[in-house]
């Protein structure tokens, strides 16, 4: 009876209910923010990965409209190189690159021309819109007599970005 | 009852946790929708990656069809997949062209395309372009991770010339096969062949309705008679553009003059010459006496006779050899292997002077003892071959005049060797169709 009385009394309430209630608001706050912020770095993601296939369009558009005899590397061909980690250069091997990630096995050999325009080296890009920036790295394989694959490999600087994204298309020249 | 509405609202106990958990419902709601949305863009962002991936990949399906056209130069009726079928195979609709397997790239893209025959499929055109019996429709499918695209590309090709792929022996005017020849090949000529006694043609003589009828010396014979075949063509070489690919330095480095002055090839007696592979450019040639020509095996020799061809030519008219090749006493073209020279490796075009005057010297001279392995294209000139010969190959000339003994046999090497810039390969106009055809049994619909 004593029990019932002090359950229905009010002293005492409005701190217990006060001290759970900023506990759950605590924990429902915490909980939102980690929400908010994954939603923000799948937003960057987003975003880069956006600016990223543009980038790899852009580069891969330009390199089949280069005429046949200057689709390949600069005479030399580009060289692995183990830096920054990840670097797509390391997937280099002699004069072949590995040209499939889920096929580490399918390599073809780098062309390398006496008039090829295909630069050996990456480059910075950069995007003035989103002032995103990252590195395209760009590879000529033979895939036969007269078929070349162009492969454009973008990567993006900075937190919370997707991986690499790789680009490829096939570009052949008439048997005449 | 308004009296306990006003109590349970004075009553301020259990308050603050519903208005918390009011609040936190509405946040969380407000941060699910941004979630959603978010991911929502996370999942359009990777399908425009997607996208990009699988315009690649039908992009290398165009232009891999068209490689395969080319190299196949499969006959107007037929389909191309990674070989030429006909229309309404491999799963194909009635009168459609079958579609090849998945073909990967790499990263998870793929491609598949179809060769239409130029009745079986149309695609768009250009504004004002008329389009040939020759143009082809190909229609190629990229696809990454289920995100497809679709293109379409008329494609013209118009196949090489191969001039040696019915006779070994081809004359535009006329063939005249003196003594005792035996003639290991079909011989064709717009013309007239003329087979001396004790000659033998092993094989047909290939004429149009428009021709003469052979004329046979006694003893004379052609094993396979008489074979009526359309008119022979006689297509002409691009002979007017300036030349800049060439090997001619490589001849600079080897010889001085007088032999080789940048124009002329004169060789002295007995000299031997060794020619690496590539195309040469001469105004004439000249090996008077036991020479060799040598091609290292594997090697393939293009050697242009011009000549002087009017204002445009750099050649003298009134050098002895201009637009000549002259080989005589002993005289040896491409031997090599010993055991079994090819034909293909050695390849002659004459831009010729004088199709039919046997009162001057002919533009292509091949007297005494001379052993020839390879083609010559010569439609414009008269080849003249005489005394002892042995040749193996194939010859088009104007007028092909063989004198005393000897023999020509066909080297079916070169029933597929084109005749340089005959093939045409051009791309006429390119569009973006819906994902899937329009009608399933037409894959070239849904392009417009």
């Amino acid at each position: 009876m004593r029990f019932i009385e002090r359950l229905r009394g009010e002293r005492g309430m409005t701190l217990i209910e006060l001290l759970v209630a900023a506990t759950i608001c605590a924990v429902g706050t915490i909980a939102t923010i980690g929400v908010i912020d994954t939603s923000r770095s799948v937003s960057v993601k987003s975003e880069k990965r956006d600016a990223m296939a543009h980038q790899a369009e852009r580069e891969l558009e330009r390199l089949m409209e280069l005429p046949w005899a200057n689709l390949g590397h600069v005479v030399v061909r580009p060289t692995a190189n183990p830096t920054p980690a990840g670097n797509p250069s390391t997937y280099i091997a002699g004069d072949s690159y590995k040209y499939d990630r889920n096929n580490p096995s399918a390599t073809e050999q780098l062309v390398a021309l006496v008039d090829g325009q295909v630069p050996n080296t990456s480059a910075e890009w950069d995007d003035a819109q989103t002032r995103l920036t990252g590195r395209v790295y760009r590879y000529v394989t033979r895939v036969g007599a007269n078929a070349r694959r162009i492969t454009v490999v973008v990567t993006a600087n900075g937190e919370h970005s997707p991986p690499e994204l790789l680009l490829s298309s096939i570009k052949t020249t008439p048997v005449l | 009852m308004r009296r306990l509405l006003n109590r349970f609202l004075r009553n301020q106990s259990g308050v603050a946790l519903p208005v918390v958990l009011g609040s936190l419902t509405v946040v969380t709601g407000l941060a699910a929708g941004t979630f959603m949305v978010t991911v929502e863009g996370n999942h359009a962002s990777a399908r425009d990656r997607d996208s990009k991936k699988a315009l690649g990949a039908a992009e290398a399906g165009l232009q891999m069809a068209s490689l395969k056209l080319t190299e196949l130069n499969p006959g107007v009726d037929k389909c191309v997949t990674l070989s030429p079928v006909d229309p309404g195979t491999s799963g194909a609709a009635p009168g459609e062209c079958p579609m090849t397997d998945w073909q990967p790239i790499g990263n998870g893209a793929r491609y598949r395309y179809t060769v239409a025959t130029p009745t079986s499929g149309s695609c768009p055109t250009v504004p004002g372009f008329t389009p040939s019996g020759l143009d082809r429709c190909i229609t190629s499918i990229g696809e990454v991770n289920g995100i497809r695209r679709r293109l379409q590309l008329r494609f013209y090709f118009r196949p090489p010339f191969l001039p040696w792929g019915h006779a070994g022996l081809v004359g535009k005017n006329k063939v005249d096969i003196g003594l005792n020849k035996t003639i290991n090949s079909p011989v064709g000529t717009n013309g007239q062949v003329l087979l001396g006694n004790n000659s033998q043609i092993v094989g047909d003589i290939k004429i149009p309705d428009t021709a003469a009828p052979p004329q046979f010396g006694q003893h004379a014979s052609a094993t396979l008679g008489v074979t009526e075949v359309p008119e022979w063509q006689f297509p002409e070489l691009d002979w007017a553009t300036p030349k800049t690919d060439h090997n001619n330095a490589y001849l600079d480095a080897q010889l001085d003059p007088p032999v080789w002055d940048g124009k002329y090839l004169k060789l002295n007696q007995q000299q031997d010459i060794t020619l690496v592979g590539g195309t040469y450019y001469l105004c004439g040639f000249d090996a008077p006496n036991g020479n060799t020509i040598n091609v290292p095996d594997g090697q393939f020799v293009r050697m242009y006779i011009l000549g002087d061809r009017g204002d445009s030519s750099w050649c003298n008219e009134n050098d002895p050899v201009d637009g000549r090749f002259v080989i005589k006493n002993d005289g040896v073209v491409n031997p090599l292997p010993v055991t079994d020279p090819k034909a293909e490796q050695f390849a002659l075009f004459v831009y010729g002077t004088d199709p039919d005057n046997h009162d001057n010297p002919p533009d292509v001279d091949m007297n005494n003892g001379v052993a020839f392995w390879g083609t010559i294209w010569a439609p414009n000139s008269t080849i003249q071959i005489k005394n002892n010969q042995t040749i193996k190959g194939g010859f088009t000339g104007g007028t092909i005049d063989m004198k005393n003994n000897g023999g020509f046999s066909y080297d079916s090497d070169i029933a597929n060797q084109a005749l340089p810039g005959t093939a045409r390969a051009e791309n006429l106009s390119w569009a973006e169709c819906k994902r899937d055809p329009a009608t399933a049994t037409d894959p070239e619909s849904g392009c417009s």
